[in-house]
This record gives C-alpha cells, structure tokens and sequence, in this order.
C-alpha cells in the first residue's frame, strides 16, 4: 500500500508550462468567444462599452497574452532542455503526487456524508483515512488523534460557538 | 499619536483581547517552528475562529500569529538547519553553524530579542506613519483607487517568484473567480453556469483556506510520504547565554535590521524574507568580522530576525491605509479585515479609527508576549518540530474542514475548499504562485467597481477618466515596475539562468 501512496506523476518543467499555456489559451479563446457572452448579460443602464462584460473581456485578454507568452517560453525551455539532455546535464522536472488524487476522494466523502452519517462520524473516518495514508500505523493513536480532535472541535464549534454541526443519523 | 495609543490600549484592555493575543502568539511560535507550515498556513487555518469574535480581539489574535510565526522560524533554522517559514532562511547561514559550534542557546536568545526588538519599532513605525499616509489618500477618488486596485494586482511581480507571467495569470485567474456572482454595479448575475450557489459568488474564506491550507497540507503530505524513514538532525539547545560585549556588538545589525524591516515591509509584495537578505547583506558589509558571517555570527542572526520580525509592522501599512497588502500574509489578513465589516483604505481610519488604534496596539502586545512567551520556552518550542507528521496534518485536515464550513454553515463551501486545495497544489506545481489568485480575488471587485463608475461618468472615455495627476503617477509607476521586472526575467532567461518557482 506504502508504494501506492508514494505514486507521482512526472514531466520536465518545460512540458508542463507547455500544457499549462496551452490549457489557458484555449480557455481564454472559449470565454473570449463564447463563455463571457453566454453567461454575463447586459443589464440596464450600462453606457457603451462599460457593461457587465467589460471586466470578464479584459481579465481573458490579458490572460490570453500571458498564457500565450507562457506557452512561447514553455517551446523555448523545452528546446534548451533537449540540449541540455544532449550535453547529459538534468532536466528540471515537475511532479504530481497520487496523493492530490486521494484527498479528492476523502474530500467527497465527508461532503457526501456529512449531513447523513454526522460531522463527528464523517470526521472522524475522514482524519483516521489522512493518518492511514500518511503510513501511520498503530490503531489507537490514530483514533485518539481524530476522536480526540473531533470531540474538541465540535464542543467549540457547535456548543461554543453555537455551529451547526449536524450530528448525523436524524439527531 | 499619543492619544491614538491610548486608544488602542482602552481596545484591548479586556481579559478576551489580551488572552486571545497571547493564545494567538503562542500558537504562532508553535506554528512557526513546525517546517512546512508558514505565518500565512497558520492564519488561514486559524481565520474561522475569529468569525464570532470583536474585529480588535480577532485582528490581535492573528497578528500574534504573525508575529509569532516570524520568530518561530528561527527556532527550526537554529536546530535543525531548515527554516520553519521561508522568512527564516537567512537566519539558518549563521544560526545553525552557532549552533553546530554547541551555541544554540545563545543563537536562540538573539534570535528571540532581535525580532521582539524589530517588531516593537516596525509598530511605533506604524504608528507614526499609517494615519499620515491615510489621510492623504483621503483625497482619493474613482480614478486613483482603479490606479491603486491595477497597482496593488501588479505587485504580485513580487509575489510570483521568478515567473511573473504565471504570476499576472494566477491574478487573472483571481480576478476571475472574483467575477462569478452578482455583478457589483448591476447586480446581475455573472458567471454563475445556471447554478444557484454561485449567485452569491466564491466565499472568501473556503478559497483562502483551499488555496493555502489545504494546498499546502497535500504538498506537506505528499512530501511525507516521498521522504519516509529520513529523519531531521535536531541539535541539542546547548552553551551559556549572551554577554554584554555580544549585545554591543549586535546593538547595529539589530536597529539596522529593524529599519530595513520595516522599510521593505511597507513596499508592497516584498515581505519578511526579502527584508531578512537585505539586512543580513548589510550587517555583512558594516561588519568588523565579515568573515564570521555564514560561520556563525551572530551579528547575522541579529540582523535577519530584526528585519523579519520588522517587516511585519511595515506590511500593515499599505494594507490598512491604501488596501494593498504587503505580503502574503496581509492579504489573508485583508480578508480577516473584510469579513470583520471592515474596508481596508483610507476610510479605515475615519470610520474605525478606535478600531485601528486597538489593532496598533494588539501588535504591540503580540512582541512582549513573544518576548515572554520565548524566554519561558526557548529550550522547549523546538520539540513541537519532534510532533510526527502523521499527527500533525490530520488535525490541519480537520480544522481546515471545520474551519470552511463554520463560516456559513454550508456544505457547499466545504466543497469549495476542496476543490481550491486540489487546485491549488496543481497549480503549484506547475510553477503557478498562491498569493496572486488571492490578491485578484480581493482586489478585483474595488477595481472593477472604481473602473466602471469612473466610466460611466465620463460616458466610457477612459482617457478623461485617467486624466489626473496622482492617477497618472501611480498608473506609470505601474507600468514602470511591470516593465522593469519583465525585462530583468526575460534577460535572466536569455542568459539561461534558472528560475525558482518554488513557492
């Protein structure tokens, strides 16, 4: 299981920027040509150019340059990178780890769950699962650790400061 | 001034303000010495607690988490060689070698004096120079709060470390965020996809926390699980303490350090960290002994903590008096201000001037109970750096969770930390910096807003809208600084230097 946890994804910085310039340009092309029009209306009293869209259109102009920009830069690195790989010097590399991938999944269960099962129950699950995949080990820390955070936390939040902490199960 | 001190010592005379300041230190320091955790992480997770709290106890509990996370750095710096907060760096090249050399007590001492010294005067600093700033911003109008709003979106030249291009589009995409919602002027709804939550737009709080919380607790994680069975050299706090002839010969570096700190603290985006290299720099050249620096002097510990600690009165001036955070840390306190009722600017002070002497105040007694705090504990903070990681970061997980969903009770904005923690970690790796995003969020809606009234009275000519001087300066200072850092990057890349993007 250890070796699942320590999963990551890896690419030469280059080709992440690469990715990252391509992904904006073409989300600023979307919302230049279709999203902005789509989805901000023109309300009344707006004067000329100065309505509901000129913000959202500028914001994706410049966005439009920069990732432009990044993507020329990102072609430029990854041709250097090609010599450095030549001449045998290291690549920077950029990673990702599984781990991103994991607290999605405990993010959507406590979402999930919360207001069925409760937030001690849920908080507790979700802690112990962040105490497991960090590779501890033994049992009983792990359930004092989230028993004993959950209890404090929900005599603060829900008795102090009078939250509402759904206790889960139609209490 | 003196009657604006005694109003904020009348704000803070309660047992509520004055214990919330010394928990929210204390908690500081512990968060400062844990690596991986900065002054930033520690006021984004602790921000919810304020929510039912008085804007003077809430602001002084998070400035004591600032203060205290500037000084708990040093702590991991000194012992085991890696600093607690990336404003700790400069201090590891003489700290630890003091302590390699069986003199870390004696390095843990100066570090503690020279930050409580450099933040007692970044605060009499901030004193004396926010309420004249401030009133004379009062004059502004449209133009020069869009000028501001455009100026404070550009500064994260300095926040993006290394890439502003990434840096401008991570504040583009702030800005974007901040877009969806209600329209400010109109009040249409903008960008919302047809689904009713968004109406109200993103909440502050679940992006804050999503962004710096729990992107940095998944990296942290991430790391963990990467560096398993490797274990960090804790160096014993060891020798005797500090002489007399130590304390004169540091006496410089600390009140230079101070006024550097304070100085680079109060330049927008530039921060602890900056201020701490700068000081040390100079503390190296006016030295005697420059060949004693990055051996173990500790005249370099003196002058970075000074000037780190110095910083943090420093960054509250551009934030309370014109709205632009001076670090990242003050933009997440920005927030605080926000959710408070309160509008950092020039109004700030006319409006909440009490309010603003209390906050003053606070900050002062934040440094003395640093002092004490550190001298009761400074043979002990460094075992919080002993707290197993797979202890740690599940509680962060927890508060982080609670934290979202206590400011509205909504489940929706849970999901909403979620899916900014999970973004934010991509983001982060690819080279994409955190604080930009958070700045365009808070200062798109101030912008836009002044761009379109500013507009709509000149029946959208934008050039008779810009055409005033204190406008015109700040737009060409803009315009100056955008170039300038563009052109020294693009020079650095020619040459084939590497850029950091770590953050």
């Amino acid at each position: 299981m250890d070796k699942f946890f320590k999963l990551r994804f890896e690419a030469t910085k280059a080709h992440v920027d690469i990715g990252l310039g391509i992904f904006f340009t073409l989300f600023s092309i979307m919302m230049l040509t279709y999203g902005i029009r789509s989805q901000c209306s023109i309300s009344f009293g707006s004067v000329g150019i100065v309505t509901d869209r000129l913000f959202p259109y500028i914001i994706m102009t410049v966005s439009l340059i920069l990732s432009v920009i990044i993507l020329v830069l990102g072609i430029f690195d990854n041709r250097k990178d090609q010599e450095r790989k030549n001449a045998g010097s290291s690549i920077p590399m950029a990673e990702c780890s599984i781990y991103v991938l994991l607290l999605a999944f405990v993010g959507i269960f406590f979402n999930c769950t919360m207001k069925t099962i409760g937030y001690p129950l849920c908080n507790v699950i979700a802690m112990y699962a962040i105490y497991y995949m960090l590779g501890g080990k033994k049992l009983w820390q792990g359930l004092a650790v989230s028993v004993g955070f959950t209890l404090i936390s929900y005599l603060f939040f829900a008795k102090y400061l009078g939250v509402s902490l759904a206790l889960g199960f139609g209490l | 001034m003196l009657s604006n001190i005694l109003s904020g010592f009348q704000m803070n005379a309660n047992l509520d303000c004055i214990l919330m300041i010394a928990f929210g230190t204390l908690l500081g320091i512990v968060i400062g010495a844990l690596p991986g955790l900065t002054a930033t992480t520690g006021v984004s997770i602790f921000l919810p607690l304020t929510f039912y709290m008085e804007p003077v106890p809430a602001l002084g509990f998070l400035g004591g988490i600032y203060c205290g996370g500037m000084y708990g750095g040093s702590i991991t710096a000194i012992l085991i060689n890696t600093p607690g907060t990336p404003a700790g760096a400069a201090t590891v090249l003489d700290g630890h070698p003091l302590a390699q050399k069986g003199e870390a007590y004696k390095a843990l001492q100066m570090a503690l004096y020279a930050s409580v010294i450099g933040g007692l005067i970044s605060c009499l600093a901030l004193m004396f120079f926010a309420p004249i700033l401030a009133s004379a911003a009062l004059k502004f109008s449209y133009a020069e709060y869009f000028a501001l709003g455009v100026f404070g979106l550009s500064i994260v030249a300095g926040l993006s470390n290394g890439n502003i291009f990434k840096g401008l589009l991570a504040c583009c995409i702030g800005l974007l965020i901040g877009c969806v919602g209600m329209d400010p002027i109109s009040g249409f709804p903008r960008l919302t996809l047809g689904f009713t939550p968004f109406l109200g737009g993103f909440q502050l709080i679940p992006v804050l926390i999503g962004l710096f919380a729990m992107s940095e607790l998944i990296k942290q994680c991430a790391d963990k699980i990467k560096r398993t069975g490797e274990k960090d050299e804790v160096l014993a706090v060891s020798g005797k303490g500090l002489t007399k002839a130590e304390w004169k010969r540091c006496a410089s570096p600390i009140l230079k350090g101070s006024i550097i700190g304070t100085f680079i603290g109060a330049v927008p985006a530039t921060g602890g960290g900056t201020a701490a290299f700068l000081s040390y720099g100079e503390a190296r050249r006016a030295s005697k002994h420059p060949e004693e620096f990055g051996n173990g002097s500790l005249e370099g510990v003196a002058a970075s903590e000074s000037a780190n600690n110095g910083a943090t009165g420093g960054t509250f001036i551009p934030m309370l008096c014109l709205g632009i955070p001076g670090d990242s840390v003050t933009a997440v306190m920005m927030g605080a201000l926000i959710i408070q009722g309160l509008t950092p600017g020039p109004n700030l002070f006319v409006e909440h001037g009490d309010t603003v002497n209390g906050i003053y105040v606070a900050l002062l007694i934040a440094n003395i109970f640093m002092l004490a705090m550190g001298q009761i504990g400074l043979r002990w903070f460094y075992k919080v750096c002993l707290i197993p990681k797979e202890i740690l970061q599940p509680i962060i997980f927890g508060l982080c969770c609670v934290g979202s969903y206590a400011s509205n009770s909504s489940l929706f904005d849970v999901g909403c930390m979620f899916a900014f923690g999970i973004l934010g970690y991509i983001l982060l790796r690819c080279g994409v910096p955190m604080s930009p995003i958070l700045l365009g969020l808070i200062l798109g809606n101030i912008t836009e807003s002044n761009l379109r009234r500013g507009m709509l009275a000149t029946g959208g000519n934008f050039f008779k809208f810009i055409n005033r001087p204190i406008c015109l300066i700040i737009l060409a200072f803009t315009v100056f600084s955008l170039v300038f850092t563009i052109s020294r990057m693009l020079k650095d890349k020619i040459k084939g230097k590497e850029i950091n993007e770590e953050e």
